[in-house]
């Protein structure tokens, strides 16, 4: 399996679509990094604004681009056969593109982190708890990413037209991220959808300082740990369920 | 539960797992192997490139593949010999019937007085000409199957071949060849064999002689560096640029209809005894006529 | 006969309620050349397909090496090396960056494999060429690598020789046959260019349509079938109608031109001119021909053709 991975991340050597997405990981961030130093942000909002764009923007984002990039890769180039033809089944093929997907937003992640300390050292008002930091950003991403698992459904169901299928992606993650952003109107806070659960449960996490504004953020936004919990759990086994047997339906009966 | 546990247990685990994998991989190369005892000798053992078996595992394919190499060989080298024996039988068949062909014509008196000296005549000459053919493929058998040896001597290459030349010559003005004998060093040390370097002079000039109806025939002795060249040129009809790889080769005769002389040996002989001499023996391209040259290394002092 | 390497037993395929390969038997006999011969869409590339478990297959068995396929599928997948279709490769990746990617899921025979198999085909090892500046000849090339860097027993190939030049096809062909000859590996494989299937298969099964119409080796067609009495002589009705009731002419064919062909080819032709002259009919031509594959191949598919 870990071979496996592996080299589906060699296949991203030299790759156009690949570097556009690491430019994207690696631009934006540093863009709201550099937006919060201009303003003077303290920096614990330097942290609450890159768990905002970076983990529930860029990581869904980037991870549903890159997810797609290597199931459309097979399908562009015909290499699946070779593929199958080894003996690798559909499941191993599935899981290990999924996993590459995740190791890439590990990455980002760490850029993430990476960025938000400069940002810190910057606005000198840090804490130098780079582990705490990275942790926070693992768990938002890790939320985030199961939250937009159904993309995986858009994604089998539409790989064999780039185009459209991208444009969907596209559609699915904003949508999802314009919930978050209007997270006090619509009356967002009554809907029970797996992004808003992401963003609610983990919310504490991210509080560096806490300040009396927070404590009642803190109040507003809370949802039932449990309940977040098994709301994405159940999300992302849906999502990946219906995706693996629908990939092994279509790949059969070609 | 401090870190140190967990870290033991995580490493412990881990360590399991690679076991796992490396028992199921031992499973997998035992049974190919079961397979390759049963006598399918074409099965590969298939192994991750970094695993702790990949070497064993690599060196086992090598043992079957190597194995398989030799049969190949030794079965396209049967293929040589069963075409080398159904040739053989058609070179010496032909002659000979021609032979009988005559002698069944005398015996039974249909040719009568002159025609009758003549007929005989003629055949006498076929077989000698089949004795000939017989004693150059005896003489290549013996090369081929390495029965021949060498007495290597140090001799001067200038002066054996100026000798060989030499009793060429009165052939030659016999039939209106002009030759020449150049070298450019007085005196070149060699390490061979004199009977074969005679050998092998002889069957050069002689192919020269019957086969490029040349006007002219000369030898050219050069020495470059470590190598004394030795080059028997005509100005003849030359050999075709793609025939020049295989005008050693047993059976090659450079005009097929025209198979009256020559057994098509002779180059072939050549061949042989330039190896065993440890030398080379080549074929040079030329726009007139054609060249074979000869290289044998220097005998240090 | 347990001899077979490869076997299927009424093997179809269903899209929908169209079947696009009908119980088809084929039998591959170790160490032999294989052709599925038939016009393009006869269905070769989806029983290919079907062998290897690419593409579900609707009814019917596959046997490989005397096993059944199913249960064993990842172990034969490591002994037949495959080439379908267009060969499939990673366009921003070189010649070896690719093939590595492969061996790495397959495994390796030995430590420097995928350098000789890009030695046999004469592609340069780590090249810094990417595979989409490749010529149709060398992707060609590589898919073959691809196919025998494992050394396998049995190599399926799609149209092997698909799209190259002249030299490429003549390469190609004595590879294979060097593979078949020399190293007994057992070969399937399909084309629509009669030419090379004549010059490489020992055996040939004739796909239309999905159905096998016909599987035997190649000597045998040339002997059972494509032998015949080319028979040319006035008024062609009359010598057909007397043929028929002398010599029970069954299987024949008229010609544009008035020439019979006989098909029974036990009759023989002296016998026929002596037939036909008693009855004052003389004969013009008479002579023993044989088809080529491309005329009974139009013959047995009924008339069109190669497409």
């Amino acid at each position: 399996m870990l071979n496996i991975c592996r080299n589906e991340l060699k296949k991203l050597k030299r790759q156009k679509t690949a570097r556009m997405l690491w430019a994207v990981g690696i631009l934006i961030p540093a863009f709201d990094t550099l937006l919060c130093i201009k303003n003077h942000y303290p920096f614990r909002n330097l942290v609450g604004a890159n768990v905002l764009f970076g983990s529930f923007l860029v990581i869904p984002f980037v991870f549903s681009a890159m997810l797609l990039n290597l199931f459309e890769l097979e399908e562009r180039n015909h290499t699946l056969k070779n593929i199958l033809v080894i003996g690798v089944p559909e499941w191993k093929i599935f899981l290990s593109k999924l996993a590459s997907a995740l190791v890439i937003v590990v990455v980002f992640m760490g850029i993430i982190t990476a960025y938000t300390v400069a940002g810190g050292i910057f606005l000198r008002n840090y804490i130098s708890d780079v582990f705490h930091i990275f942790g926070i950003f693992l768990i938002t991403s890790l939320c985030s990413v199961c939250a937009a698992m159904p993309v995986a459904l858009l994604i089998i169901l539409l790989r064999k037209r780039n185009l459209i299928a991208m444009i969907a992606i596209n559609c699915f993650i904003l949508i999802d991220f314009l919930f978050l952003w209007q997270l006090s109107m619509f009356h967002c806070l009554e809907m029970h959808l797996p992004v808003l659960a992401a963003y609610r449960i983990t919310y504490p996490l991210t509080i560096i300082e806490y300040t009396d504004n927070l404590r009642l953020g803190l109040d507003t936004l809370y949802y039932p740990m449990d309940k977040g919990i098994f709301l994405l759990g159940a999300t992302t086994a849906a999502s990946l369920g219906i995706s693996l047997w629908l990939y092994k339906r279509q790949e059969a009966d070609v | 539960m401090d870190i140190g546990m967990i870290a033991l247990i995580v490493i412990c685990l881990g360590l399991m797992f690679l076991l796992a994998g490396i028992r199921r991989q031992i499973k997998k190369i035992n049974q190919v192997l079961d397979e390759i005892i049963e006598g399918k000798t074409d099965r590969r053992i298939l192994i991750r490139k970094y695993s702790l078996l990949s070497d064993t595992c690599y060196i086992l394919n090598q043992i079957m593949m190597d194995n398989k190499e030799r049969i190949i060989q030794t079965r396209r080298q049967e293929h040589r010999n069963e075409k080398l024996m159904t040739s053989l039988s058609h070179d010496i068949r032909t002659p000979l019937t021609s032979i009988i062909g005559h002698l069944d014509a005398v015996h039974y008196q249909y040719i009568h007085g002159e025609m009758n000296a003549e007929s005989v005549r003629q055949e006498r000459e076929k077989a000698y000409v089949l004795k000939d053919y017989l004693d150059d493929l005896f003489q290549w058998f013996k090369l081929n199957s390495k029965e021949e040896k060498a007495e290597m001597e140090p001799l001067d290459i200038v002066e054996e071949t100026r000798a060989v030349f030499a009793n060429w010559v009165a052939a030659f003005e016999g039939n209106g060849i002009s030759y020449d004998f150049v070298s450019d060093t007085d005196e070149i040390w060699i390490s061979m064999d004199r009977i074969f370097y005679e050998r092998i002079v002889n069957n050069l000039l002689k192919n020269a002689m019957e086969h490029s109806g040349a006007s002219k025939i000369w030898i050219k002795i050069e020495q470059a560096g470590i190598t004394a060249a030795v080059k028997i040129c005509d100005n003849g009809v030359g050999i075709p640029k793609k025939a020049i790889p295989f005008v050693f080769d047993r059976l090659y005769k450079s005009d097929e209809a025209r198979s009256s002389k020559g057994s098509g040996l002779g180059l072939a002989i050549v061949r042989e005894l330039v190896m065993i001499l440890g030398g080379k023996v080549f074929a040079e391209p030329r726009k007139k006529g054609s060249c074979f040259v000869m290289e044998f290394p220097i005998l240090g002092n | 006969m347990e001899n077979f390497i490869l076997e299927t037993k009424g093997l179809t395929k269903c899209y929908g309620d169209t079947a696009v390969v009908k119980g088809v038997d084929i039998h591959v006999k170790k160490g032999e050349i294989y052709a599925l011969l038939g016009r393009n869409g006869a269905g070769k590339t989806t029983i290919m397909k079907m062998l290897l478990g690419l593409s579900r297959i609707t009814k019917g068995t596959v046997h490989m090496f005397g096993q059944p396929f199913a249960g064993n599928k990842k172990e034969f997948l490591g002994r037949i090396g495959v080439m379908i279709e267009t060969p499939g490769f990673y366009p921003n990746l070189t010649a070896t960056e690719n093939l590595e990617i492969l061996s790495d899921l397959r495994g390796y025979i030995k430590r420097d494999a995928i350098k000789e198999s890009l030695g046999k085909v004469g592609l340069p090892y780590k090249d810094k060429k990417l595979f989409s500046e490749f010529s149709l000849g060398m992707k060609q090339r590589l898919g073959i690598a691809a196919a025998i860097i494992h050394d396998p027993e049995v190599l399926i190939l799609d149209e092997p020789v698909n799209g190259l030049d002249p030299i490429g096809v003549m390469e190609t062909r004595d590879f294979i046959r060097e593979l078949s000859q020399d190293y007994g590996k057992t070969i399937l494989l399909s084309s629509h260019i009669l030419s090379e299937i004549e010059l490489l298969a020992d055996r040939i099964g004739i796909i239309d349509k999905g159905i096998l119409l016909e599987e035997s080796s190649f000597e045998e067609l040339k002997k059972r079938n494509m032998h015949y009495i080319l028979l040319s002589a006035e008024p062609t009705e009359t010598v057909i109608h007397m043929l028929e009731e002398e010599f029970h002419i069954g299987d024949y064919r008229i010609m544009g031109n008035g020439c019979i062909q006989v098909f029974d080819t036990e009759i023989q032709t002296k016998e026929i001119v002596k037939f036909l002259a008693e009855r004052k009919i003389y004969v013009d031509a008479i002579t023993k021909c044989s088809d080529t594959l491309e005329d009974y191949f139009k013959r047995i598919t009924g008339g069109e053709g190669i497409a």
